[in-house]
């Protein structure tokens, strides 16, 4: 009898839990816009920017705890044209396009290469800054001196690349080197110390960033040779076309009078 | 957001079957080589611990065995992956999945002994006595008397530990381990959906325990034939 009403008990816990989901189609709660809030913000009056901070110079946390770097600069500049107060939401990659998704973030401005990948999941602004991705690797490499960018490619098959969750390096390293040779760390920082300890031989990342992170390493050094082409775009919540526009109005508006130039001269790169 | 919930998890399963199995692989072989390493090594720290002799070698041992227990009990498991694989055993070259059933093993090596220490004391202290007299060494009586009733009073603990193991694994993403809560939270990251893969994160792990928790029953009532009331 006792066997029976377990037995029932764990019946009715799987029933529960297998039905649940079919209550609540229809409870995901989309903001919609309305003439209150014709750009769709999560908080009225605030531009709550959803970015990763590991990625000297496009942002990171300097000594003072501030938040630091030309997304927050681009971003403050299109907080004050808009009329709203920035807010600054630090977290993984990975989660920094999903944050527009479930609601807890307005823009994004991360570094984020354009993919079509992504454009499945957000939309994207014009592209503010070409890059291209460079390998990180231990200052005492010297194995990919003088190559360039197809001898480099060949020479990785097989190693032991690190990559990030979530951004287009990792992408990258798989077709450099499959899958089972990537090595997948929560974020840039860590990573950078597992070159410095041997963990892994190389990285790859964004070669504007791959020189932030190492700037401050004497112990790394960027393979300073393009291995691909991408642009760095903007990114909103797909479908927000009020916001979208807008932040593109901003953005063109900055590049034709030269503000995003001076941004990026402020953190040392000249486009 | 929940609209067609159980297609896209059905698609999602189907278009991730090899990367999803070979995640839960990485899960089973942490919990499971884990599991054994703790039980050897936690027999051997218990019986050390309940070791009734007094000489030099068996205090030096028995303070050993506490030091063991109190910085494997007393730090947390997720401190102890970072430091053997970004200090100590990464940079040895020693790759992430072997650290991280290291530290597991260890770790459920000083559990278990506390499990097994508990099971020992419990049995009466008149059949370590008989084993005595009849001439058996300590060792051999821990062997042959002790511990076979010690470990049949100890399943079901010991099976409940080998849950705790399977759900403690979900942290070794921090070390670059790509079990099958890592492996979710890639595909999270790739196409930006959070409901239908940590659902069936939710449902795996339920799955697997439940099954545990069955093959756990079984090796009571078969193998050690415990009576449940």
């Amino acid at each position: 009898m006792k066997n029976f009403k377990k037995i029932m008990f764990g019946v009715c816990a799987v029933m529960i839990m297998l039905v649940t989901p079919l209550f609540l189609v229809g409870c995901g709660g989309s903001s919609s816009d309305d003439d209150d809030n014709p750009w769709g913000l999560v908080n009225a009056g605030q531009l709550i920017l959803a970015t990763s901070a590991d990625f000297p110079p496009f942002q990171s946390i300097n000594d003072a705890g501030e938040y630091v770097g030309i997304d927050i600069d681009i971003a403050a500049a299109i907080a004050d044209a808009l009329g709203l107060e920035l807010v600054v939401q630090n977290m993984d990659f990975a989660g920094v396009l999903l944050s527009l998704h479930t609601g807890q973030s307005d823009i994004v401005l991360s570094g984020m290469t354009i993919t079509e990948a992504r454009r499945a999941g957000a939309d994207f602004t014009i592209p503010y800054f070409n890059s291209g991705q460079v390998l990180i690797t231990h200052v005492n490499n010297n194995r990919l001196d003088g190559m360039n960018a197809d001898q480099i490619r060949a020479a990785m098959a097989g190693q032991r690349i690190g990559a990030v969750a979530g951004q287009t390096g990792y992408d990258h390293a798989i077709a450099l080197t499959g899958a089972s040779n990537v090595q997948v760390f929560t974020d840039n920082i860590t990573m950078m110390t597992a070159i410095q300890n041997g963990i892994i031989d190389y990285s790859i990342q964004g070669a504007v960033a791959s020189h932030g992170l190492v700037a401050n390493n004497p112990n790394l050094q960027v393979v300073n040779v393009a291995l691909t082409d991408e642009q760095y775009g903007a990114a909103v919540r797909q479908g927000n076309t009020e916001l979208l526009w807008q932040v593109n109005r901003v953005l063109s508006t900055m590049m034709l009078n030269g503000e995003l130039a001076d941004i990026f001269a402020n953190h040392g790169i000249s486009l | 957001m929940w609209e067609n919930f159980w297609s896209r998890a059905w698609v999602t399963l189907v278009d991730n079957t090899e990367f999803l199995w070979n995640a839960l692989q990485n899960t089973f072989i942490i919990a499971f080589a884990g599991f054994a390493i703790g039980l050897v090594l936690g027999t051997v720290i218990a019986v050390i611990k309940t070791n009734p002799n007094n000489g030099i070698v068996s205090k030096v041992a028995k303070s050993l065995a506490w030091v063991y227990i109190l910085v494997l009990r007393g730090t947390p498991i997720v401190v102890q992956l970072l430091l053997l694989f970004f200090v100590f055993l990464g940079p040895a070259g020693i790759p992430a999945l072997t650290v991280a059933v290291i530290v597991f093993g260890l770790n459920s090596g000083a559990h278990s002994a506390e499990i097994l220490r508990g099971a020992i004391q419990g049995i009466d202290k008149g059949q370590f006595e008989a084993g005595r007299a009849l001439g058996l060494s300590n060792v051999t009586t821990m062997r042959k008397v002790v511990l076979p009733q010690a470990y049949k009073n100890a399943v079901p603990a010991l099976g409940n530990e080998m849950i705790s193991l399977i759900k403690a694994t979900s942290v070794v993403g921090f070390i670059t381990v790509i079990d099958i809560t890592r492996g979710m939270q890639l595909i999270v990251a790739r196409t930006f959906d959070v409901i239908v893969p940590y659902m069936l994160l939710a449902f795996i792990y339920l799955t697997v325990v439940y099954l545990l928790t069955v093959a756990i029953k079984v090796i009571e009532r078969r193998v050690f034939k415990i009576v449940p009331n």
